[in-house]
């Protein structure tokens, strides 16, 4: 789903922007140099420069605006007639789904798993985090919310949540949406 | 509701504008036009963050009838004193005639125009198409953004684990908050947090650079090369791709360019010149870190500049560097509430365990040089310092600011162990370097104009 987010450009136009540069300024010194009738003077070689600085930046340009304009193509086709709620989920199915989920069970804080100092600043979670804001993340709260935390487990027929030294009894589970990304919820 | 939240920071801008440059006949209508936006949003910005540091709740009623109320009062306070809102009309000088370009040079033209304008349509469409993606985009900016607009406030009364959204959400609260801040105006306008809107303004900081190089350049270097060169500006593919997204290079690129062009103005000889470069270096200091290695190069080539130059006694060049460095307090209290808290503000790189690295050096300088996100720009800039560069007086001091703050990029890759391992050497450079493209573009233009740059003043 992603478009636009590798912006370099392939080989070939480094070649075609070098070749056009080179022939832009030989061409323009020499034509520079014959309409003064002189030698290659320092006025000249300032002419070919400028004649050659223009012509591969419009060379360029018309080479990076093609690419451009398939980015736009590709975007307008995957976003036209989308609500802003409807472009998230188109850009991250799962987790926007499971965000919007979470912020219907959740009231208004959440402890993550995995924390941060233990790969909590992976895409999956730092995503999620964002997805579920207004939400806030605190350090101890009723609902736990768990994303793709290896280290975290959930016995449901003990409701018992473990996460390596951290065990947690009584815990149910308040939104199963799949086995990475799951909501439980302390008992008072 | 969008064109409303779009219109207020242009006004204010626009407003700012008539009052820094009241009595400069030499400003430009294009000239006003494109410094209108990037000024009045860092005035919206900074309003926000003190309203914010106030207690004054983020909240729609509150904050939209103090902005909008204060366009008018400032609209007729501005009358009042006789400051003219639009620029007159300038009569044709001696000499000069009203021939237009003719021909072949006049299809061109018109072509070029044509260019430029499709590209920023579609740019401006692609930023209403496209949700806030970019990785940096949400986790750091839009996250603030979203954080300061819930809460209707900076989260200045959490404890101190939470404290300005520290730990609320997992972001860098020691960034500049200009970028966060014109999200939450968007959404307090819209009503809720949208994530294509929330970033619509950042389009226009494109547009108002194109336009500032056209006007900066057209008399310059003559109608077609000042097209070409916006067209170059505009075919850079990460310059695009950042207008559509919600980061804050483009905006710092811009206030860098607007802050460069007023000082090659100023060095000139427009005396308005030096306030505005001041005023736009210090909105720089609102935008991002990057903003403070901006500052001192700029600063300091004023003061070698104004040092050398005999023509004006001591008082006037006195009074030309203060008009430069006085207006980078305006971005005072972002600072001190920076320096005051800043325990609780993210991590610092350590710049007391440099290690050399001339791996990096290399790699930077093929980076630097390497067409693909910056069109042929800086490939050339090189060869038009050496065969241009004696040739204006600005041109060797502008340069060597924009040499001296990509040289403190390269030094940070080179010496600093925490940029070489925790930022990348690639994506992260090329960002620094958008940074320092726009100004590159004009940094041409004065070169090719060959010491007409007294010319550039008016468009």
């Amino acid at each position: 789903m992603v478009t636009i987010n590798t912006v370099f450009l392939p080989r070939g136009v480094y070649a075609s922007a070098l070749t056009v540069l080179g022939l832009t300024l030989l061409a323009g010194v020499l034509l520079a140099a014959a309409e003064r009738k002189g030698s290659l003077a320092v006025a000249s070689l300032r002419r070919g420069v400028t004649a050659a600085f223009a012509a591969a930046a419009l060379a360029y340009a018309a080479f990076s605006d093609t690419v451009w304009l398939g980015w736009l193509k590709a975007d307008t086709v995957a976003f036209l007639g989308l609500t802003s709620g409807q472009k998230v989920e188109r850009m991250d199915p799962a987790l926007a789904a499971f965000a919007a989920r979470a912020r219907a069970v959740i009231p208004g804080s959440y402890q993550l798993y995995p924390p941060r100092e233990d790969g909590g600043g992976s895409y999956p979670v730092l995503r999620t985090e964002y997805l579920l804001l207004p939400l806030r993340k605190r350090r101890d709260a009723e609902h736990i919310v768990v994303v793709a935390d290896a280290k975290a487990g959930y016995d449901r027929f003990r409701r018992r949540f473990t996460r390596g030294p951290v065990v947690l009894e009584g815990v149910d589970m308040a939104l199963p949406f799949s086995a990475d990304l799951y909501v439980l919820r302390k008992r008072p | 509701m969008v064109v409303l939240a779009l219109a207020a920071p242009f006004a204010l801008g626009w407003l700012a504008a008539a009052a820094l440059l009241r009595g400069d006949t030499e400003a430009g209508l294009l000239e006003r036009l494109s410094c209108a936006f990037p000024l009045g949003a860092a005035v919206l910005a900074m309003e926000l963050f003190l309203l914010g540091l106030a207690r004054v709740p983020l909240a729609p009623w509150p904050v939209l009838a103090i902005v909008f109320g204060e366009v008018v009062v400032a609209a007729l306070v501005l009358r009042g004193l006789g400051i003219e809102l639009l620029p007159a009309r300038r009569s044709q000088g001696a000499g000069q005639t009203a021939r237009g370009p003719a021909g072949v040079e006049r299809l061109a033209a018109v072509l070029l125009g044509l260019w430029i304008c499709a590209k920023l349509g579609s740019v401006l469409f692609e930023a209403g198409l496209r949700p806030i993606w970019a990785w940096d985009s949400w986790s750091n900016w839009s996250a603030s953004a979203k954080l300061f607009y819930h809460s209707q406030g900076l989260l200045l009364d959490e404890p101190a684990e939470y404290f300005f959204g520290r730990g609320v959400a997992s972001r860098i609260p020691g960034y500049p908050p200009l970028n966060p801040m014109l999200q939450a105006w968007m959404c307090l306008c819209l009503g809720s947090f949208d994530e294509v809107l929330a970033k619509l303004w950042t389009p226009l900081y494109l547009v108002s650079g194109a336009l500032y190089l056209y006007a900066a350049s057209r008399r310059v270097v003559g109608l077609l090369l000042s097209l070409t060169l916006v067209v170059a500006l505009l075919s850079s593919p990460l310059l695009s791709y950042h207008a559509v997204e919600a980061y804050s290079d483009l905006p710092l690129s811009i206030y860098l360019l607007l802050s460069l062009g007023c000082f090659i103005q100023a060095v000139q000889g427009r005396w308005s010149a030096w306030l505005l470069s001041g005023v736009f270096c210090g909105c720089a200091l609102f935008v991002k870190d990057e903003g403070v290695l901006f500052a001192p190069l700029l600063l300091a080539a004023a003061a070698v500049w104004l040092a050398r130059e005999r023509s004006l006694d001591r008082g006037r060049r006195a009074a030309a560097l203060a008009r430069l460095a006085l207006p980078l307090l305006l971005m005072a209290p972002w600072y001190l509430f920076k320096l005051r808290c800043a325990p609780t503000m993210g991590t610092v790189s350590d710049f007391t365990a440099l290690i050399f690295r001339p791996g990096n050096l290399v790699k930077a300088s093929a980076l630097l040089f390497n067409v693909g996100n910056f069109s042929v720009v800086f490939l050339f800039l090189p060869v038009l310092g050496l065969l241009h560069g004696r040739r204006d007086r600005a041109a060797p001091y502008a340069g060597l600011v924009l040499a001296g703050y990509i040289a403190a990029f390269f030094a940070l890759y080179v010496f600093v162990p925490d940029y070489d391992t925790h930022f990348n050497l690639g994506t992260v450079f090329f960002r620094n370097l958008l940074t320092a493209y726009p100004s590159a573009c004009l940094l041409a233009a004065v070169l090719l104009g060959e010491g007409r740059g007294r010319a550039m003043i008016s468009a």
